[in-house]
């Protein structure tokens, strides 16, 4: 299947069908959250079908740990269990970590790299920690499906 | 924010709504079934909310995420 994506509307933004078939595409912003702060994240997302990809980032001086960070604000639910591994740079050290988006759900709870993923965590489980400081880059980019 | 469209998915009804920014481009945000609504939310999502979000709906989704917590304690 291939085709042109339909065209940008009256402010950019494209979306439309991809040639004959009945994929939809949308492309746009979101809000990404941290425990409900926003943090200086921003968010930006590409829909294809049901398949969305997003990506948040910050380069900034954070304050403040964020304990058992929970990512919330994504611009679709879930329709599967979906597992992703994030890195967290600082200083130009990088601090990988792994995050669970619950079947249905539309948060992702961040796990740190010794709990084991065997056992089907959920996104409310989360315990891995944001820990504030200077220089910190974060840039995760994700994939996951919706029905929506 | 403009509420541009707002989709509901298959599954559980939740709501994924598309805005309008104010640069012009898309933003996009979701809302699960068992989400209290903001009071100063738009009244277009309060209106799809009430009309999707049934008592079956909401027991549904209340059902499913408990079969997916017994799941994860019975590993």
């Amino acid at each position: 299947m291939s085709g042109m994506i339909g065209g940008q509307n009256l402010w950019g933004s494209k979306s439309g069908i991809i040639g004959q078939t009945d994929l939809e595409y949308e492309e746009g912003t979101w809000a990404p959250r941290l425990n409900g702060n926003d943090k200086g994240l921003d968010g930006t997302y590409t829909k294809i079908g049901n398949l969305v990809r997003c990506h948040c980032w910050i380069w900034a001086n954070t304050t403040g740990n964020e304990a058992n960070c929970i990512l919330s604000g994504l611009p679709f639910s879930s329709v599967r269990i979906t597992h992703f591994l994030f890195n967290r740079i600082r200083g130009g050290n990088g601090e990988y970590h792994w995050g669970v988006l619950d079947a249905g759900g539309n948060t992702i709870g961040m796990m740190n790299p010794s709990t084991s993923s065997w056992s089907n965590y959920q996104a409310s489980q989360a315990n891995w920690t944001f820990t504030a400081g200077g220089a910190t880059i974060v840039a995760w980019d994700f994939t996951y499906h919706t029905s929506a | 924010m403009i509420i541009d469209k707002i989709d509901v998915s298959k599954e559980h009804k939740h709501l994924s709504i598309r805005e309008i920014s104010d640069t012009g481009g898309y933003h996009r945000r979701s809302i699960l079934c068992n989400e209290t609504l903001a009071d100063d939310e738009h009244q277009e999502v309060k209106a799809k909310a009430e009309e999707v979000w049934t008592d079956e709906v909401k027991a549904s989704w209340a059902t499913f995420q408990a079969e997916q917590q017994a799941e994860t304690e019975a590993e």
